[in-house]
C-alpha cells in the first residue's frame, strides 16, 4: 500500500527517480523499537509507468495506489519537465484517485519522504494532514488535487501549488510554487508571507476563513492582529477607449483578536474605524505588491482574472487567450481593499476610561 | 374586541408576573456590569441598581394603574381614547417601532454572544435566522402559548442563573466592593440611567393587564415581576464586580460570562459552566424577543385591523435585516443605548403623562 | 399478437419501460461527446432543444401507434407500405435494436474492466451480462416490467444523490458566458446531444399492451422528461466540475467527476462504486428491452417460436458487441447506431404517420 510518491530527476537525461512510500504493515503487530512504520523504495526509469513497474522487481508487495495520499514533485523536475507529461499516467490509471494532493518540494522531493518526524508518523500522511490546514493559516495556498491540476493544465491556466521544505527535524509548508499554465512548468515561488496576501486575491471557494493581518499601530508602534473570517473577492473588467484594465475588490471581515497598545479602546467605534483603516491600508499595499510580483516578475495569472474576462468580454478574451499570461502582465490592475471588524473578543480595552 | 378570538383564556396573576420577569431578563444580564461600571466608576453600582429598580417598580405601578382604568383594553386602544385618535395612532406606531428595535437588539446580542463563545465559524446570519424561525413559530400561536411558555421557563432559568452565579462565590472578594460611596452619592445617581435600562420590559404590563383574570392584581404582578430581576441583577452585579473589580469589568466585553468562565471546581472534570449559562440566557433572550415581536405585530393589527398573521410574517424580514444594520459590535451596543433612551420615553414618560391626562379628564367629567 | 391477455402493463410501467430503455451507456460519455461536438459549455442548451425535438417525435410515434391500437411496430409498417418495404424496415429495426444491446454490452464491459476488474477478460463479463439478460427475457414481458418498476426509483435516487454530492466542486464560472460563440454551435451539436435521447419509438410496442392505450402520448412525454432531466443534470454537473475543455480529454468524464467526490472526515470515499452499480443496472435494462424486442421481431418476421429467437439473438448481439477491435471502434459503433436510430425512430415513424393520414384522407380503410 503506497501512501506517498516523490518524483525526482535522475542523473541521466530524462530519467525519473520515483520514491514509493509504503505503509509497513508488519509494524502493526510488533511494538519493537527501531521498526519503522513505513519504508521507501526507490526506482528509476524513463517514464512513469515503467518506473512504477520496476518497483515489483524490488519488493514482494507490488505497489497498490488506491490509498495514495500525496505526490511530491521535486523542484528540479517541476522546473524542467512539462508537468502534464509527468502526471499523465496518474490521471489515466484507475487506481489513482483524482483527489490526491500535489505538492512541490523545494530541493529534492525524496528528502521530504525520508525526513525524520518527532511524532514518528509516516511523512506522507503527516504531509497530507498539513495540506488541509488552509482553514487555519493563509500562509499556504489551498491544496491542489491531481484532478484540479489536470483541469488547470488543460485550460492553460497558471496556478499555485503548495510547497514544502524539509527542516532539520520535520517539514514546513513554505508558501507556494507558481506553475505557468502555458509551459506547465515551475516558474517561481511565493514565500509564505507573500502567500498570506495572495490568498486574498484568489477566488476562495473553500477555506475562506483563517489567516491574519498584522499591523503596527501608527501611534504606539505596537502590533495589532486581525483574524480573517471571510473573504469576498470580486474582479471588475473595464474597457475605456479600448484599454483593458481590472479592478480587484477585496473584502474581508473578521475579528480583532490581539492588540498590544495600551491606549486601545475597542468599545469606541472610532477606534475600531481607525484600526480598520490601518488594516485596509496594509492589505491594499501588500496585495498590490504581490500582484505586481505576479505580473511583472513571474508573469502568471494565478488569480483568475482570465475567468472574469472570459465571462465579461468574450471577444477580447478570444483575442488574448493564446498568450494570456504575457498579455496579463501588461494590463493595469487596481486593488480596492476593505477590512471590516465584526467584533473584538472578550476584552475591549486594557485601561478603563478614567 | 378584535382580540377576543386570540385569547380564549385569561391569565393568572402568577403568569403575568412571570411574563413581566422573563421579558425583563434579556441582553442586560451580560452587559450590565460593564455599562453600569462605566457609567458609575465606583463599586457602588449595586446601590444604583437598587435605586433604579425601585424607580422601575414605581413606573410599573403607574403603568398598571393606567391600564386598570381601561379594563380589557390594551395600550394601543386606550392611548387613542385618552389622547384622541390622531395622537393615539402616532403613539401606537412609535411604540411598534420601539418594540421592533428592542427585538432587533436582543436578536443581535444573542447572535454576537453565540458567535463569540459557541459558534465562531458560523455566520451570524445563520444563527439569527434559526433564532427567528423558532420565535416566529411560537408567536404565530398567539399570546396564550407565549405566556404559558414563559411561565414554564422562568423558574428553570432563574434557578440556573442563581446557581451559576452562586458558584462564582469562590473568587469573590469583598474588598472589591469597598469602600462604600468612595466618591459620594453623586456617581450613583448619575449612573441611574444605565442601571435602569436593563429593566426594559416591565412596560408589557400595559398589555398584560388587559388579559388578566383579576386585573386588580396588576400592580402586584408588576411588582413581583420586577422584584425577581432585581434580585438576579443584584446577585450578578455583586458577584461580577466582587470577582473582577470595577476597573477590570470595564475592559471586558461580556463580563458576566467571563466570570462564569473562571468557575472551576478542584478535581472536577466538567468546567465549561458558561455553556449552561449561555443556554439559559439564550432562552431568556428568546422570551424577550418573542414578547416584543408579538407586541409589534399586535400594534399594527390594532391600527390597521388586518389579520395579525400578516404582520408576524411581514416583520420577519424587517427585524432580520434590521439586526444586521449595526456593522460591528460597537454599533450593536450603540443600538442598545438608543433602545435604553427610548425605553425611558415609552415605559416611563408616556404612561405617566397618559395617567395624568386620564385623571384630569375624569375630573372634568365629574365636574360636568 | 401472441401476447397473452394477462400481459398488460400499466401507464407508469410503460413510462418506466421507455425511460429505462433510453437511459443507458450514454450517461458516462455524453458530456464528452456533446462538448466535443459543440465546443462551448452550452451543451445543456443543445440537449434541451434535442429533448424538445425528441419529445415531438415521441408524440408522433405514440399517435401512429394509436391508429393501430392492437398492432406493434413490426405489424404496422407492412400494413402501411406493403409487405416487401415493411419487411425491410422491420429488418433494419431489428438490427438497430441488436446494435443498441450490443453497444450496452460492450460499453459495460469496457467500464467494468477499467474501473473494477482490470484483470478479467471482457468477454467473460459480457457473457455474464448476456446470460442474466436472457434469464429475465425468458420469463416474458411481465417480470421484465415489474423488475424495471422496482429498480428504476432506486437507481434514479442513487443517481441524483451522487450528483448532489458532486456539487461541492461545482463552479458556475465554467458555464459563463452563455452562448459565447452564438447559437450556431448549439444547433450544430444538436445531433450529438440528442442521440442518447432516441429509443422512445419503443412506445410503438407498448401501446398495444397498455391497459389504457389512450395514455400513450402522456407516457412518452413523461418518460422523455425524465430522460431529459437526467441527461441535463449529468451535463451540468460534469461540465460545471471539469469545464468543457477538460471534459473533452477524458474517456469517461462522468465517472471521473464522481471519483473526485470526497467528504471531509468521511472514511468511505469510493462513490463511483455506487454509481457504476446503478449505471450497470441501467445498461442491463436497456439490453433486456432490446434483447426481448429484437427476438420478438425475428419471431414475427420469420414465424419462429419466440423462445428460440431469444437464443438466436444472443450470438448475434455478442458478435456485434465484439466486432469493434478497440475502444474507439466501440465509440464509432455508438455513432453508427445513432444514425440508424435517427432514421428508424425519427424519420420512419413520421413518414408512416403521413402515409396513414394520407390513406385515411383518401378514404381507404386502414
Amino acid at each position: 500500500m503506497v501512501v506517498g510518491l516523490a518524483i525526482d530527476k535522475g542523473k541521466k537525461k530524462g530519467e525519473i527517480i520515483l520514491t514509493n512510500q509504503f505503509v509497513n504493515t508488519i509494524e502493526g503487530t510488533k511494538e519493537e523499537p527501531g521498526v519503522s512504520n513505513y519504508y521507501n523504495i526507490k526506482t528509476t526509469g524513463g517514464a512513469m509507468m515503467e518506473t512504477v513497474k520496476n518497483v515489483s522487481n524490488l519488493t514482494d508487495n507490488s505497489p497498490y495506489y488506491t490509498h495514495l495520499k500525496v505526490i511530491v514533485i521535486g523542484e528540479e523536475v517541476a522546473a524542467t519537465t512539462n508537468l502534464m507529461e509527468i502526471t499523465n499516467w496518474f490521471l489515466r490509471h484507475h487506481e489513482l484517485r483524482r483527489t490526491i494532493q500535489i505538492i512541490i518540494a523545494k530541493g529534492k522531493a525524496e528528502k521530504i519522504l525520508t525526513s525524520k518526524l518527532e511524532k514518528r508518523t509516516i511523512p506522507a500522511v503527516e504531509l497530507w494532514g498539513m495540506t488541509q490546514n488552509i482553514r487555519e493559516t493563509k500562509k499556504m495556498p489551498r491544496f491542489v488535487t491531481l484532478g484540479e491540476m489536470g483541469i488547470k493544465m488543460t485550460d492553460e491556466m497558471s496556478f499555485l501549488v503548495q510547497s514544502v521544505v524539509p527542516l532539520q527535524q520535520g517539514l514546513k509548508m513554505a508558501g507556494a510554487a507558481v506553475i505557468s499554465g502555458k509551459e506547465r512548468k515551475l516558474i517561481g515561488w511565493l514565500t509564505d508571507e507573500e502567500m498570506n496576501w495572495a490568498n486574498f486575491l484568489v477566488n476562495q471557494r473553500k477555506g475562506k476563513e483563517g489567516g491574519v493581518i498584522k499591523v503596527l499601530d501608527e501611534k504606539t508602534k505596537k502590533p495589532i492582529v486581525y483574524n480573517n473570517q471571510n473573504i469576498k473577492r470580486k474582479i471588475v473588467v473595464s474597457r475605456k477607449n479600448g484599454d483593458l484594465s481590472f479592478l480587484v475588490k477585496v473584502y474581508t471581515e473578521g475579528y480583532l483578536l490581539e492588540d498590544w497598545s495600551l491606549t486601545e479602546n475597542s468599545f469606541e467605534n472610532n477606534y475600531i474605524r481607525t484600526v480598520e483603516k490601518q488594516l485596509t491600508a496594509e492589505l491594499k499595499k501588500q496585495t498590490t505588491s504581490v500582484l505586481n510580483k505576479m505580473q511583472k516578475k513571474l508573469k502568471a495569472d494565478v488569480f483568475g482574472f482570465r475567468t472574469q474576462l472570459r465571462i465579461d468580454d468574450y471577444p477580447t478574451w478570444k483575442k488574448l487567450k493564446t498568450n494570456w499570461d504575457t498579455e496579463f502582465s501588461k494590463i493595469p490592475i487596481e486593488v480596492q481593499a476593505e477590512v471590516k471588524i465584526l467584533e473584538f473578543g472578550g476584552k475591549g480595552n486594557k485601561l478603563p476610561k478614567r | 374586541m378584535v382580540l377576543e378570538n386570540h385569547f380564549s383564556e385569561k391569565f393568572t396573576t402568577a403568569q403575568v408576573a412571570s411574563g413581566v420577569a422573563s421579558t425583563i431578563f434579556g441582553a442586560g444580564i451580560v452587559t450590565l456590569p460593564r455599562s453600569a461600571g462605566e457609567a458609575i466608576g465606583t463599586p457602588d453600582v449595586w446601590m444604583s441598581l437598587l435605586f433604579g429598580g425601585t424607580i422601575c417598580i414605581a413606573l410599573g405601578i403607574v403603568c398598571a394603574k393606567l391600564c386598570q382604568r381601561y379594563p380589557g383594553l390594551t395600550f394601543y386602544d386606550y392611548s387613542s381614547q385618552v389622547t384622541g385618535k390622531l395622537i393615539g395612532s402616532v403613539l401606537t406606531i412609535c411604540f411598534v417601532i420601539y418594540c421592533l428595535l428592542v427585538a432587533t437588539y436582543e436578536l443581535r446580542m444573542n447572535a454576537e454572544v453565540v458567535r463569540h463563545y459557541l459558534l465562531q465559524r458560523t455566520p451570524i446570519e445563520f444563527t439569527t435566522f434559526c433564532f427567528m424561525l423558532i420565535s416566529v413559530y411560537l408567536v404565530l400561536g398567539g399570546l396564550n402559548p407565549i405566556v404559558r411558555l414563559l411561565e414554564l421557563l422562568l423558574p428553570v432559568t432563574t434557578i440556573v442563573l442563581f446557581v451559576v452565579m452562586l458558584l462564582g462565590y469562590r473568587n469573590f472578594e469583598l474588598e472589591n466592593l469597598r469602600p462604600l460611596l468612595s466618591e459620594g452619592i453623586s456617581p450613583v445617581l448619575k449612573g441611574l440611567h444605565s442601571t435602569a435600562t436593563p429593566f426594559i420590559g416591565f412596560e408589557t404590563i400595559l398589555f398584560f393587564t388587559a388579559f388578566m383574570r383579576t386585573s386588580r392584581d396588576a400592580s402586584k404582578a408588576v411588582v413581583v415581576g420586577i422584584a425577581i430581576p432585581i434580585m438576579i441583577y443584584l446577585c450578578t452585579l455583586l458577584i461580577v464586580i466582587g470577582t473582577l473589580s470595577v476597573q477590570a469589568v470595564k475592559t471586558l466585553t461580556w463580563p458576566t460570562i467571563e466570570v462564569i468562565r473562571s468557575i472551576e471546581f478542584p478535581g472536577a472534570f466538567f468546567t465549561n459552566f458558561e455553556i449552561l449559562f449561555i443556554t439559559v440566557w439564550v432562552i431568556e433572550m428568546f422570551t424577550t424577543f418573542v414578547v416584543f415581536y408579538f407586541l409589534a405585530s399586535l400594534g399594527m393589527n390594532q391600527l390597521f385591523r388586518t389579520p395579525i398573521k400578516y404582520f408576524h410574517y411581514g416583520f420577519f424580514p424587517v427585524v432580520y435585516f434590521l439586526s444586521f444594520y449595526p456593522s460591528n459590535l460597537d454599533e450593536a451596543f450603540q443600538l442598545g443605548d438608543i433602545v435604553g433612551y427610548l425605553a425611558m420615553v415609552f415605559a416611563g414618560a408616556i404612561p405617566l403623562i397618559l395617567l395624568i391626562i386620564s385623571y384630569l379628564k375624569d375630573g372634568s367629567r365629574v365636574e360636568k | 399478437m401472441e401476447l397473452r391477455q394477462d400481459e398488460k402493463i400499466t401507464t407508469s410501467q410503460a413510462v418506466i419501460g421507455i425511460a429505462t430503455f433510453v437511459l443507458g451507456s450514454e450517461i458516462v460519455i455524453l458530456p464528452r461527446v456533446a462538448s466535443d461536438a459543440i465546443g462551448t459549455p452550452d451543451a445543456w442548451i443543445s440537449i434541451f432543444l434535442g429533448g424538445v425535438i425528441s419529445t415531438c417525435l415521441g408524440v408522433v410515434c405514440a399517435k401512429l401507434s394509436l391508429r393501430f391500437p392492437t398492432s406493434n411496430y413490426y405489424e404496422i409498417s407492412p400494413k402501411l407500405v406493403g409487405k416487401p418495404i415493411g419487411f425491410l424496415v422491420n429488418l433494419i429495426y431489428i438490427f438497430s435494436l441488436m446494435m443498441t444491446g450490443a453497444y450496452q454490452v460492450r460499453i459495460q464491459a469496457e467500464v467494468v474492466r477499467h474501473y473494477l476488474l482490470d484483470d478479467t477478460p471482457i468477454a467473460f463479463t459480457a457473457i455474464c451480462f448476456l446470460a442474466v439478460s436472457t434469464y429475465l427475457v425468458l420469463g416474458g414481458m411481465n417480470p421484465m416490467f415489474r423488475l424495471f418498476e422496482l429498480l428504476f426509483p432506486l437507481s434514479t435516487f442513487v443517481f441524483f444523490l451522487v450528483m448532489v454530492l458532486c456539487l461541492q466542486d461545482f463552479q458556475i464560472e465554467n458555464f459563463r458566458p452563455v452562448l459565447s460563440e452564438g447559437v450556431l454551435p448549439v444547433l450544430l451539436g444538436l445531433k450529438a446531444a440528442s442521440l442518447p435521447l432516441y429509443g422512445f419509438e419503443i412506445i410503438l410496442f407498448f401501446t398495444p399492451i397498455m391497459n389504457e392505450p389512450k395514455k400513450a402520448v402522456k407516457a412518452v412525454v413523461a418518460s422523455n422528461s425524465i430522460t431529459i432531466l437526467v441527461y441535463v443534470t449529468v451535463l451540468v454537473i460534469v461540465i460545471g466540475n471539469l469545464s468543457s475543455e477538460v471534459v473533452r480529454t477524458l474517456t469517461w468524464p462522468t465517472i471521473e467527476v464522481i471519483r473526485s467526490i470526497e467528504i471531509p472526515g468521511a472514511f468511505f470515499s469510493n462513490f463511483e462504486l455506487f454509481f457504476i452499480v446503478i449505471w450497470v443496472i441501467e445498461m442491463y435494462t436497456t439490453l433486456v428491452v432490446s434483447h426481448y424486442f429484437s427476438s420478438l421481431g425475428i419471431s414475427q418476421l420469420f414465424s419462429i417460436k419466440i423462445k428460440y429467437c431469444y437464443f438466436i439473438v444472443i450470438p448475434l448481439i455478442y458478435w456485434v458487441a465484439f466486432y469493434p477491435k478497440n475502444i474507439n471502434g466501440v465509440f464509432s459503433l455508438g455513432d453508427i447506431n445513432g444514425y440508424i436510430a435517427i432514421f428508424i425512430s425519427g424519420i420512419v415513424p413520421v413518414l408512416l404517420l403521413l402515409i396513414a393520414k394520407l390513406k385515411s384522407w383518401r378514404g381507404q380503410n386502414v
